[in-house]
């Protein structure tokens, strides 16, 4: 290794023994370079170990042997047994030649103290050449140009000039290149002589040493030191130190976008092609004759254009599958195929299997909601224009209607008997029976007078209390908006009891359940649009200061202190008591008509000109709980029963729609709503149909009031 | 196969005199009833004359045999045993008695009826000659009900919340007093069996008996009117009523004293009640579905009544059965209108009356439910009341104003 050494520090030394030994010496160190460089500054020792080891030509024999099995096993290794193998054949053979000092390979400081430097072929000594003093040297140093490539022969004393090949060698060498001067391309493919796998039978088939299977002692000290190195803290792990260089020099956060997720995606939809349809009995080489086509058939066939054919090929029959010939149009329908499934969709298409039957909303039968009034039992005759408003008594006896003729008629509900009528100058609006059944009044719009009657039927004591109210009070209240004037005579002996005169007409009448408060709709008063009246006290107010809209219809809760005003869109819930805005309902219509509060008073249902039905909860939201859209015209009226679940929708369709309204004492329960029955019977009149409905206070019947001048009862 | 098929038949009767041989024949089944009547005339022979109306498990058919097979689900392999009895006759209009306002109540008695009239008036009529003997309208609002108490006496209640009691006495009608008490329209009375206490029923849910002989001493506290004590000659005396019954939720329609302690009232709430009038309390209820207007038991089997509610059927109930008795036994439903009013004839257990608001009467026989025996047509508006308690009399109010009188003579009654 030293000699390897100096050669490769320099060519200043000049120390080379010999220039074949030199030629040796330098492939073998660039055969061993691998393992030099791994080496790394290797100890005194193991280089003497190894110098040692290479002591006898035999010895190295031994090595190269050993090493070409070694190769076996390891990958690394047989780049130098083998280049070694070719060299000690070249060298063999020129060695011999070529050799003038047969000293062999012994140290020449042997034959320092001697005149010859050793023997040649025929036994001669070997006279040391004559060697010049330092002088000589520098001359030559200045003269000779090759100098510098003039090198000793250690055996025999001679000077050897280097050939150009021989620098370029220790050139390549030098810079760490391939040593081999022949190598016109040092990236030739490696030619694999021996494959590296384990063949069957090994190469020689000489027996394996006992050394190969002992451990061996270098290597087991050479780690030892790495451990204690590693232990010591003076090396540290090559591996490591790169890994964390690089991570960190280069800044990187790397998070491992894949390491936590699963293999969870969604396997691809197989979306089969479609399927060809399958031959049929006409595709049959030998089909039955029915498939066969007659000549008629088959000039209709050929008559018709490809697309029109109803088959695109005619049915022929062979007697046997041998004779059936090729079949033309294979490859036209291959291609057809594959055009279709080119132009196939490509979509997965999502059946919905749902039945119908299910997306309707389960809602009893109407058969199990009965009673409900269903059959036209009466027709009240005698008006003789439409009848605008109808109203029952609190006690089911009576009906008072008032009408477009004028008059107001009242009626006895068991027999359609009219027994009163009062004729008045104007179109009557509106009548209404006071809730309470202690009093027998009516109150009358006509126009824009509000008449309150005593209707002079029923109890004779009520009559008389109710005509008391009057008597006891003397001088009405008057103010510009309303005029408050008692009757006398004929007017006082038909009933009539108190004209409250207003600015404008009157559209809406309203009365509250303990029958002393009633409200009065006047639609184009503006702020005085809404008037409560006090029969009581002969008082009247107007609760709002500022128009809110065109006030459509008013109505009294039947419970709490709240009044209810519906404009064209809204609907406001006042809380009269505290005197505040409590909720605006958003009916979602373009204009309100009606409106009626529930008995119990949480849910309100409002009808509009634009044929919708709204059930409120006014528990809930301000928009509308349920939109009933039934009818084919304006609504004009809507009402609730007050013992049954049902409430009533009359319309200018001719038709009023009875619907079962059950509302839940719990809570979380929301209202039932049925529609039970298209009530017919009423004719159209002056683009008017039905327009009014009232329920009985205690039967489930109803009564509406039609354009055509009739009253009708439809009964269970 | 169907027009040559036979059935095996047996016929039999109750009435004997038109009995026929007990032995079975084989008839083809498109037979009906004008066939079978042939039939038997020909196996009677002698009366030729007579109409017979033919039963299938006491039930009356029209149409033909196999019909008749096929809707009851009998069976063609035995003898079907056909009864047959004699048709009842028709009743002939009589007579129209015309009023000045609808007849909303009417009562006959003997050879009297009495009716009652919107235009607040009562008029008794003499059944034979039609001639109306007496009339008045001591009422000032229309009469609504009318009853007599005994041949002599009769009641009527109206809208003015009174029910005023008369007597005939010789050339004149006398009211005897005014019954004070109801505080809304009386619309039914009806007088006990022996005669002397009369109830009424009215709007305001209360039934109240009066007393029809006892004069109570007159209290003198009319507060009515002075023009109406002006029209009355003396001052009519004031009765008050003995008792006052409480139970119905809404007006009673119809009230009927039919044995000495137990009175039967209709009322609107959709309930019949059984007052017990000794205890002065309800003895049991029967409910219906709809609101009752009129109801009549039968005078020959009391436990049958039949009811006229607020729909086109009439209903027979048999009272009992028990668990709460609301047992419909048959419901008869050829009128297309409500039924108004409904009368048992006095002495047939099967036949009966009924008034519609389609303007007509139908004569009915309980055995055949789908179909009325006769139409009685005549009135042009709601029929409002009719009466058959005298057998041979069929009378009916309308709003026609009209009072119009049917005679009916079974052939029993002849031979």
């Amino acid at each position: 290794m030293k000699r390897k050494r100096s050669v490769g520090n320099s060519k200043e030394k000049k120390e080379i023994e010999g220039s074949e030994e030199e030629t040796f010496d330098l492939r073998d160190m660039q055969n061993k370079s691998d393992e030099d460089s791994s080496d790394s500054e290797t100890d005194g020792q193991d280089s003497e170990s190894e110098g040692g080891d290479i002591s006898s030509s035999v010895d190295e024999e031994d090595e190269s042997e050993e090493e070409v099995e070694n190769s076996t096993n390891t990958p690394n290794e047989p780049s130098t047994s083998l280049t070694q193998e070719k060299d000690e054949y070249e060298f063999d053979s020129s060695d011999e030649e070529d050799i003038r000092n047969t000293v062999g390979n012994v140290p020449m400081q042997w034959y320092r103290d001697y005149e010859h430097v050793g023997y040649d072929i025929a036994g001669k000594k070997i006279m040391r050449p004559v060697s010049g003093n330092e002088i000589d040297d520098f001359l030559a140093k200045m003269d000779d140009p090759n100098y510098w490539r003039t090198v000793k022969d250690k055996l025999t004393g001679q000077n050897v000039v280097l050939s150009d090949k021989d620098t370029e060698l220790i050139e390549k060498l030098k810079a760490g290149r391939t040593a081999d001067p022949d190598a016109s391309n040092p990236f030739a493919p490696w030619i694999d002589f021996f494959t590296h796998e384990v063949m069957k039978h090994p190469v020689t088939n000489q027996p394996r040493d006992k050394r190969s299977f002992i451990p061996s002692y270098w290597e087991k000290v050479k780690v030892g030191k790495m451990v204690h190195a590693i232990k010591m803290g003076w090396s540290k792990p090559k591996i490591d130190k790169e890994k964390t260089s690089d991570d960190e020099a280069e800044g990187y956060k790397y998070y491992d976008l894949w390491a936590k997720t699963e293999d969870n995606r969604k396997p691809r939809f197989h979306i089969p092609a479609p399927k060809l349809p399958l031959p049929g009995h006409a595709e049959s080489y030998n089909p039955a004759p029915e498939y066969l086509f007659t000549e008629k058939e088959k000039e209709e066939w050929e008559a018709k254009e490809s697309e029109e054919r109803r088959i695109q090929f005619e049915p022929k029959k062979y007697d046997s599958l041998r004779t059936v010939p090729a079949y033309v149009k294979f490859v036209n329908e291959r291609f057809q195929r594959c055009l279709d499934l080119y132009l196939c969709p490509r979509q997965r298409k999502m059946k919905l299997n749902v039945d119908p039957n299910d997306l309707i909303p389960k809602l009893p039968s109407p058969q199990d909601l009965q009673p409900f009034p269903c059959v036209q039992s009466l027709i009240y005759k005698g008006h003789e224009n439409l009848i605008r408003s109808i109203s029952v008594h609190p006690m089911g006896q009576w009906l008072v209607s008032g009408s477009d003729d004028g008059t107001v008629r009242i009626w006895e509900v068991s027999t359609a008997r009219c027994l009163r009528t009062l004729t008045f100058k104007g179109k009557v609006k509106r009548v209404a029976f006071n809730p309470n059944s202690g009093l027998s009044l009516i109150a009358v719009a006509v126009d824009k007078e509000l008449i309150i009657l005593n209707s002079l039927v029923g109890d004779k004591v009520v009559k008389s209390n109710t005509d008391s109210i009057f008597e006891s009070f003397e001088n009405g209240e008057t103010n510009e908006k309303v005029e408050w004037k008692t009757s006398s005579g004929e007017d006082y002996a038909n009933g009539i009891r108190l004209r409250i005169s207003h600015i404008k007409d009157i559209s809406d009448v309203k009365w509250h359940v303990k029958g002393d408060y009633l409200a009065v709709v006047i639609p184009n008063a503006e702020k005085h649009s809404v008037c409560i009246h006090q029969i009581s006290k002969r008082r009247s107010q107007h609760p709002f200061k500022k128009p809110k809209g065109l006030v459509q219809c008013v109505a009294f809760h039947p419970i709490r202190p709240f009044f209810f005003v519906a404009t064209q869109r809204y609907i406001r819930v006042y809380n009269l008591a505290k005197q505040e805005l409590i909720k605006k309902c958003m009916s979602n219509c373009k204009w309100l008509s009606s409106l009626e509060i529930h008995p119990q008073g949480d849910n309100l249902i409002a009808g509009s000109y634009d044929r919708r039905l709204c059930w409120f909860d006014l528990d809930m939201s301000t928009k509308p709980y349920k939109n009933l859209r039934h009818h084919k015209k304006a609504i004009r009226s809507v009402a609730f029963h007050k013992k049954y679940p049902l409430f009533a929708s009359a319309s200018d369709d001719c038709s009023a729609i009875v619907c079962h309204g059950q509302v839940y004492s719990d809570l979380m329960t929301n209202a039932l709503i049925v529609p039970l029955k298209i009530l017919r019977g009423h004719a159209s009149a002056q683009g008017l149909g039905v327009l009014d409905c009232v329920f009985h206070p205690f039967q489930p019947w109803l009564f509406t009031s039609g354009a055509d001048g009739t009253i009708r009862l439809y009964t269970s | 196969m169907a027009d040559d098929s036979h059935v095996e038949i047996k016929l039999f009767t109750k009435q004997l005199q038109y009995s026929v041989p007990d032995s079975s024949v084989s008839l083809p089944d498109k037979f009906g009833e004008d066939e079978l009547n042939e039939l038997v005339r020909n196996l009677l022979e002698a009366k030729s004359s007579v109409n017979f109306d033919f039963l299938i498990n006491g039930e009356i058919f029209r149409s033909n045999l196999a019909t008749v097979i096929q809707t009851r689900g009998l069976s063609r392999e035995g003898v079907i045993e056909i009864e047959y009895i004699e048709s009842t006759a028709a009743p002939s209009p009589e007579d129209s008695l015309q009023h000045n306002d609808w007849v909303s109540c009417i009562n006959c008695r003997n050879n009297l009826i009495v009716s009652g009239c919107y235009d607040n008036s009562v008029h008794v009529w003499d059944i034979d000659t039609k001639k109306r003997l007496f009339s008045s309208s001591r009422h000032i609002a229309p009469v609504k009900s009318i009853s007599w108490i005994n041949d002599k006496l009769f009641v009527s209640g109206s809208h003015d919340e009174t029910a005023l009691l008369w007597r005939i006495e010789d050339k004149t009608l006398a009211c005897l007093g005014v019954c004070k008490g109801h505080a809304a329209s009386v619309d039914t009375v009806d007088s006990n069996p022996t005669g002397d206490k009369f109830c009424s029923g009215s709007w305001d849910n209360l039934l109240k008996i009066w007393s029809a002989v006892k004069e109570i001493e007159s209290t003198n506290d009319e507060d009515d009117e002075p023009s109406k004590k002006k029209k009355v000659e003396n001052k009519l005396p004031t009765r008050l009523p003995m008792m006052t019954l409480a139970g119905h939720a809404e007006g009673i329609s119809r009230c009927t004293w039919n044995e000495d302690s137990q009175i039967i009232t209709s009322s609107w709430d959709h309930m019949l009640k059984f007052w017990d009038l000794e205890k002065a309390s309800e003895k049991r209820n029967l409910n219906s579905t709809k609101a009752i207007f009129d109801f009549s038991i039968s005078k020959i089997n009391q436990w049958q009544i039949l009811t006229a509610s607020a729909d086109r059927h009439i209903r027979l109930y048999d009272i009992r059965a028990e668990a709460d008795g609301t047992k419909v036994q048959n419901s008869y439903s050829s009128h297309t209108g409500w039924v108004s009013s409904i009368s048992w004839c006095s002495n047939n257990e099967y036949l009966f009356v009924s008034g519609s608001y389609d303007n007509l009467i139908k004569m009915w026989d309980m055995r055949s439910p789908k179909l009325e025996l006769f139409n009685l047509e005549g009135h042009e508006d709601k029929v409002l009341c009719v009466d058959w308690n005298v057998e041979t009399t069929i009378a009916s109010g309308s709003s026609d104003n009209t009072l119009k009188i049917f005679s009916y003579n079974s052939r029993n009654a002849d031979d």
